[in-house]
């Protein structure tokens, strides 16, 4: 069992890599060096997004959180009535 | 009994949730580290006539790829992108054998850039050249 | 069932009884200080978002003279959400030593430190430097003129320490001056000799923490059963950081950390250089204090006055007798409270 697992990963794996073997899937030294020597035009003015982009970005942060927070604070009701229970039988 | 499941449920719950909220922070994450796209197509004179004379290769960058510009004996001249297709090493112009030639797995490309000899699974992606004014004037994608 | 044999495989081979053990006979005190326990987890927090976001910013900054400036423009323009990234850094930064202050004064006020925690205290003194030296190497990455200046005052300050002080002003710089050197010093304490040293005394706090559990007040009644640790208090905890990353993600959002002109060595210092507002009342106290008093130079007076404040402060489970034999010590208090109070108004006065 444990070997056809083995072999399935393996071929599974090679499959995947021989579909993603283009011809700059690994780039020389070279090249990477001449990246870092080309970036020197960039302005040096900060500019942030608009108000309104960061108010829905805050939304699409905060809102999930907000639904944790009210579910840990659910849970944690949950377990302290199950420990007033205990102090009451003591 | 019913009790055990409910806090089982609630468990469950939080847990799911707490994968769902992981998905726009991890989102955020991807999409910081994902490199810039490149640039449309760059036109732009990389070198004079005189430096590649016939029987020669010479790489130039262009936005921020090698290039390999080659002048045939015969005075013919072609540009290529100058990652082997293999595993991406920069490829020379071989004068003696006349041919293009990739130290790391020894493979050989012959002057039209097609794939010879070696691991090499594919010819050399050819790029437009022109001629304006001696300069040689290349566009890579 | 692969569950359960996972489990049986990890449980003959680590110790998750004893583990658990400890857990399940772990329980945090209820008393109307409760609330402190939750400062130290908080900083823990601050101190994993500072880890997380550090990283992701190292991807893109620059350490050099020209890069520096230039890479952190590019990353708040230019990289996909790279300005929320380096304003949660910022922020989470300030936080981060808001609450480490605050958990240092609720340990003071509650005498924590008494005995059997004396190496708690010390370790987290020494986090207290650790992170302070986060925030003055830091500073100065993004090369702008404040942080120049800043930095520029701030490595100035030992030179008055006796013997050592010019050496170990020129191993800050890295020469006489500020310049490239002075960047990849402060990069690589910041990016890797300070974050080593802390995670080093993080985890020898923590394990403390876990050896010793929760200090109990010493005038303090109980209120109720103990908590659980696990899973009653953890889950608090995780309430806690659930609020903090709210409220880091709004500030973060809604007030992004701005970034001043690249900085330049011939321009002359422009109006308003100030470090960070947590070393303000050092930075305060020096500019009131007289060039000379009597013989000596005030910087040095300065110098002195915090080193063997600093080493009381150290030493503070071994001064204190009183709270050995758990009595409030009203003496140390009193003498806290003032230290902190004048804190508050230079700090304030530095403002206005």
């Amino acid at each position: 069992m444990y070997a056809k697992m083995i072999f399935t990963i393996f071929v599974g794996t090679s499959l995947l890599f021989s579909l993603d073997t283009g011809p700059n899937t690994v780039v020389c030294d070279l090249v990477v060096m001449q990246v870092q020597a080309g970036q020197n035009n960039i302005e040096t003015k900060i500019e942030f997004p608009s108000f309104e982009y960061r108010i829905n970005l805050l939304l699409y942060f905060v809102f999930p959180v907000l639904i944790l927070l009210i579910l840990l604070i659910l849970k944690i009701r949950q377990l302290d009535l199950h420990l007033d229970d205990d102090s009451r039988t003591n | 009994m019913e009790k055990n499941n409910r806090r089982k449920i609630l468990n469950l719950i939080i847990w799911g949730w707490a994968g769902v909220t992981s998905i726009p922070f991890l989102s955020t994450v991807f999409r910081f580290t994902s490199p810039p796209k490149r640039e449309g197509p760059i036109t732009a004179a990389v070198s004079t006539t005189e430096e590649v004379p016939p029987n020669s290769g010479k790489t130039v960058s262009l936005g921020n790829r090698p290039v390999l510009l080659i002048t045939t004996p015969e005075g013919e001249r072609r540009a290529f992108l100058a990652n082997c297709t293999h595993l991406g090493c920069v490829v020379r112009y071989r004068e003696e054998e006349n041919d293009i030639y990739c130290a790391c797995h020894h493979s050989v490309f012959d002057i039209e850039g097609k794939n010879m000899s070696g691991p090499a699974p594919r010819p050399l992606p050819q790029l437009p050249i022109e001629i304006e004014n001696d300069n040689i004037v290349v566009t890579v994608s | 069932m692969i569950q359960k044999y996972f489990k049986n495989w990890c449980g003959e081979r680590l110790p998750l009884d004893t583990i658990r053990n400890h857990f399940k006979n772990k329980f945090v005190p209820r008393h109307r200080h409760t609330i402190w326990y939750y400062l130290g987890g908080l900083t823990v927090f601050f101190f994993v978002i500072q880890l997380l976001t550090g990283v992701l910013l190292m991807i893109y900054y620059k350490p050099t003279m020209e890069g520096a400036h230039q890479s952190v423009v590019y990353i708040i323009n230019e990289v996909p959400f790279g300005w929320l990234i380096r304003s949660i850094h910022s922020w989470a930064a300030n936080l981060m030593i808001a609450t480490l202050l605050l958990h240092l004064m609720s340990v003071f006020y509650l005498q924590a430190y008494r005995p059997p925690r004396e190496l708690m205290w010390m370790s987290g003194f020494i986090l207290l430097f650790l992170i302070l030296g986060f925030g003055f190497t830091g500073y100065l990455l993004p090369w702008d003129d404040i942080a120049f200046y800043a930095t520029q005052i701030g490595t100035e300050v030992p030179k008055s320490i006796p013997l050592v002080g010019p050496t170990l002003v020129a191993l800050l710089r890295g020469g006489e001056d500020i310049g490239e050197a002075t960047i990849t010093r402060m990069y690589t304490l910041h990016v890797f000799v300070l974050p080593i040293a802390t995670l080093l005394f993080v985890g020898i706090h923590l394990f403390l923490s876990q050896y010793y559990g929760a200090s109990k007040p010493i005038t303090t009644r109980p209120k109720g059963k103990d908590i659980p640790f696990y899973p009653n208090f953890v889950l608090r905890d995780l309430r806690t950081w659930c609020i903090a990353l709210i409220l880091l993600i709004g500030v973060a959002i809604l007030m992004p950390w701005g970034l001043g002109e690249e900085a330049d060595i011939l321009r002359p210092a422009p109006e308003g250089v100030k470090p960070e507002w947590y070393f303000i009342p050092m930075y305060q106290t020096l500019n009131i204090l007289p060039a000379r008093i009597l013989i000596f130079d005030g910087e040095t007076i300065l110098n002195s006055v915090l080193m063997i404040g600093g080493f009381v402060v150290f030493l503070l489970p071994f001064l204190d007798r009183k709270a050995k034999q758990r009595e409030r010590n009203k003496f140390i208090l009193t003498a806290g409270t003032l230290v902190i109070l004048y804190c508050i108004v230079i700090t304030v006065s530095a403002y206005i």
